[in-house]
């Protein structure tokens, strides 16, 4: 219904002749953009409406409670529906490690909640069908679990700036609203703000991709980022890691890039760096850690999705 | 009066800003909004919960956005 919506607004509104390369690049543009739009509108509100069923206290008291692994798969999983923005990396760190969860576990979250966001979710799943969401959620999981898991081991809790462990007790003063009008409107505000800080982005990416879908040839970056090209991976990771605050344009953007012959896991790798390894969360991080501490998360996250995206490479 | 923010600076959360400034607007008021990112201070408040409000060095709502009209009735208590 949406695609003959938009074949029709391009065709008789926009007086398009069928058949032709700008009338594909118009149908595409607006085809995804209406559909990245609605995805976006109901995705995020029915999100925020079931994250505040689970409050922060909350997440941390069960955390608190459970042991390394499981904490680790725990902390992951709430990873993904919990906000996340790098400015509230250092709270969430600090109330992590006053309700005494292990320095792996946190991480843990710390590595799922930026990566496996909602925003990034609905766009892959809108560009690239569920299946590629659900490939990104299980292999960001699995990377957020073992990268927690070798942190922990490392015992690297002297890594951590003093005064973080100094202050153990928290006095938050709570003004908790739990009524339904609460909730909505918490919501609905959210999912505002959310899509006025994105919809630029998409527009302009879904924009270069309509126009690269259109006129570039099919299979063009095949011999240079095919999957037999072995430094694509690698090179799309570190292409990733200064694009964070762009990540809802350059799903659009990619998509396309498949079509002309980037392979699907160099892809994945890309997105994964441009969500999961985000040079302003480094910088803020160096409030509450050393360096050294920085560059081992950042490393083990980063072999993590190298190795992803030349996993997904050999059998996609 | 000061008024603070923490956990609120990413560019979501701009209802949160523009609800306060209208607040203030409507009680005729004015003050300093700030966005600390300041680790002592965030830990000086005992703050974990975001994005949270902080009037005259009190924490006040936290995990919520609150609307005009409870930004208001914050403000006039405090007033």
């Amino acid at each position: 219904m949406l695609e003959s919506f938009a074949k029709w607004l391009t065709f008789n509104i926009f007086s398009i002749k069928p058949e032709t390369l700008l009338s594909e690049t118009v149908i595409f543009f607006i085809y995804d953009t209406i559909k990245i739009f609605l995805l976006l509108f109901v995705i995020i509100f029915v999100v925020s409406i079931i994250r505040s069923f689970i409050p922060q206290e909350k997440v941390r008291e069960i955390l608190s409670k459970k042991k390394q692994f499981y904490g680790n798969i725990l902390a992951a999983m709430f990873g993904i529906i919990t906000p996340f923005c790098t400015c509230s990396a250092i709270p969430l760190f600090l109330g992590f490690i006053e309700a005494g969860i292990p320095l792996g576990v946190t991480f843990s979250f710390l590595v799922a909640s930026p990566m496996i966001n909602e925003v990034a979710l609905i766009l892959l799943f809108g560009m690239f069908g569920w299946k590629i969401a659900l490939i990104y959620v299980v292999s960001g999981l699995i990377i957020a679990i073992i990268s927690g898991i070798i942190i922990g081991k490392l015992k690297v809790e002297k890594l951590v700036e003093d005064f973080v462990y100094k202050n153990k007790e928290s006095h938050s003063a709570l003004v908790q609203k739990t009524s339904w009008q609460a909730k909505i409107n918490y919501a609905k505000f959210y999912t505002l703000d959310i899509i006025k800080k994105v919809w630029i982005f998409i527009l302009i990416g879904i924009g270069i991709g309509a126009w690269i879908h259109g006129y570039v040839p099919t299979d063009f970056l095949a011999q240079y980022a095919g999957s037999g090209r072995w430094y694509a991976v690698p090179l799309a990771t570190l292409i990733g890691i200064p694009l964070y605050s762009n990540a809802a344009g350059i799903v659009p953007l990619i998509s396309v890039l498949t079509e002309k012959g980037v392979s699907m896991g160099t892809v994945l790798a890309f997105m994964m760096a441009v969500t999961g390894l985000s040079l302003p969360e480094f910088m803020i991080l160096k409030k509450v850690m050393k360096t050294k501490l920085i560059l081992i998360f950042a490393a083990t996250v980063g072999v993590g999705i190298i190795l992803t995206g030349y996993l997904f490479n050999l059998i996609i | 009066m000061t008024i603070k923010l923490i956990g609120a600076c990413c560019g979501i959360y701009q209802s949160l800003i523009k609800n306060i400034s209208e607040a203030l607007r409507q009680l005729d008021m004015e003050a300093k909004i700030e966005k600390t990112t300041n680790v002592e201070e965030i830990m000086k408040y005992g703050v974990i919960n975001f994005p949270a409000v902080i009037i005259n060095d009190k924490v006040v709502f936290s995990e919520y956005i609150p609307t005009v009209k409870e930004i208001k009735d914050a403000l006039s208590k405090k007033g």
